[in-house]
């Protein structure tokens, strides 16, 4: 198994990071905002123009982007890992395991973190969805063999959209903060960040193994998960003129509607 | 049996785009189960039949989407306003459209895994605007795919896709704006251009 050895300093730069943006942001983020700049000019009419804006109840908020130049960074760092190291080796994997095992492995996991969700739902007064979720973790940690089978899939009622902390965060009122790509992790938020770091404090592997097999553990599920999904990202980029703002875009939106769900 | 068979034949009567009375649920579906019926046939299966296969594929979607008016909305109304000549709006819905079409041809040819659509509902927006919800079903995954149609009296085209969530047109907002920022409509065009061109050559991942 190939470890990440990168990862382990990553903590250490999410301090300083965090630190860094935290003195600074207000004053970039009024210095880069220029994408809300070319919106609405409303001296001419055209109904084409005022069918499309009367839908949108709510225009999309631009991102606020004030730390691209690192963003652009990993977002590259992150294209790089994936085509030179993560792809040929999931390809490896792929070829090693069988598809059936594979999902088995990817559905263990996502059983493991029950408790992420549940709290989730909890913390936005959904009850009726924690149940669900508590329910098919039941379901499936039992007759489907401690998760591997997901057999509460045949029970409509039970499967949810996963909630996590930063939808409640964003179901709490709060915004997006700035836009932030993190090595290895991909595309994110301040907001999002927070909560996928509230998360993880949820998340049970880590209380039962070392924090060495919990990096082999991760690799694990990354590469598996990967395994699963190799072409997704090639079609998104391929069909992306500038596939940073084109992910940086689509982040945000598919996690504003996550919230609004 | 007689009353199913009455049925069915009524349905095989009142299905085919006949245009005025057809919801957009109506005006879709056929669409979509052409391109699958398209993509299962063992006809093309060879890698001689694909550009047939696709040349077929294109005249499946090419009139259920309304390109002018997503090539309009994709640049916005300050740009589409104020930074394309009327020469540079069309050239841009032209070039736009193939784009399109070709990402989406691209996608449906090659990561086809013989997935079932499944057509949830649709939701009448006003008059003229509508929603369609779909689910793509794989394997393993369900990608819920929402059509956005709108009409001008006579039938319904596609002006959106939201992909779990994600709107295309405003995805491919995003990406002109930020070009538009630093960059003319000509060197857009341009970009849009090369692209088509590495598009249609074979793709080697």
């Amino acid at each position: 198994m190939n470890k990440p050895c990168a990862v382990p300093s990553l903590s250490k730069w999410a301090g300083i990071i965090f630190l860094t943006f935290t003195l600074f942001t207000p004053a970039m983020v009024l210095a880069d905002s220029p994408a809300s700049r070319a919106t609405v000019n409303t001296e001419t009419r055209d109904d084409d123009f005022d069918f499309i804006e009367e839908e949108t109840k709510a225009p999309p908020i631009p991102i606020r982007d004030p730390l691209s130049p690192w963003n652009r960074m990993m977002f590259k760092f992150n294209d790089k890992l994936y085509f030179w190291v993560l792809k040929p080796v999931a390809r490896g994997y792929g070829a090693v395991l069988p598809h059936m095992v594979r999902t088995g492995i990817k559905n263990f996991f996502y059983n493991l973190k029950a408790p992420i969700r549940v709290t989730s739902c909890v913390l936005q007064g959904k009850g009726e969805k924690a149940m669900a979720e508590i329910s098919r973790f039941v379901v499936n940690s039992t007759a489907g063999g401690l998760g591997f089978a997901d057999v509460a899939k045949k029970y409509p009622r039970l499967n949810t959209s996963p909630e996590d902390l930063g939808q409640t965060f964003g179901r709490y009122g709060i915004g997006n903060g700035i836009y932030l790509v993190w090595p290895f992790l991909g595309p994110s938020t301040l907001r999002d960040t927070l909560g996928f770091a509230g998360d993880q404090l949820l998340n049970p592997v880590p209380y039962f193994v070392s924090a060495e097999e919990n990096l082999e553990i991760t690799a694990l599920e990354t590469i598996n998960q990967t395994s699963l999904t190799i072409g997704n990202y090639e079609s998104l980029k391929n069909a992306a003129i500038q596939p940073y703002e084109a992910f940086r875009n689509a982040y945000i939106q598919y996690r504003q509607n996550l919230v609004s769900e | 049996m007689k009353k199913l068979v009455v049925f069915f034949m009524f349905l095989a009567l009142s299905t085919p785009a006949t245009g005025i009375c057809a919801t957009p649920m109506e005006t879709l579906r056929p669409h979509v189960d052409e391109v699958i019926k398209i993509l299962n046939d063992p006809k093309y299966h060879t890698p001689e039949q694909r550009t047939n296969q696709r040349e077929i594929l294109w005249e499946a979607i090419s009139d259920i989407f309304d390109y002018a008016f997503i090539s309009k909305s994709a640049l916005g109304r300050y740009h589409w306003q104020n930074s394309f000549t009327e020469e540079q709006k069309k050239e841009f819905t032209d070039v736009f459209s193939r784009f399109l079409g070709n990402t989406y041809l691209d996608k449906i040819q090659e990561g086809y895994q013989s997935e079932k659509v499944v057509f949830i509902g649709e939701e009448l927006l006003a008059a003229d605007k509508a929603m369609v919800k779909t689910k793509i079903l794989r394997k393993k995954v369900e990608i819920p795919v929402d059509y956005r149609m709108k009409t001008q009296g006579e039938e319904w085209k596609i002006y959106d896709v939201n992909i779990e969530g994600v709107s295309l047109v405003q995805n491919y907002r995003s990406q002109f704006q930020s070009i538009l920022l630093n960059q003319t409509a000509a060197q857009l065009i341009d970009q849009l251009k090369s692209k088509l061109e590495n598009q249609s050559q074979p793709k080697m991942d």
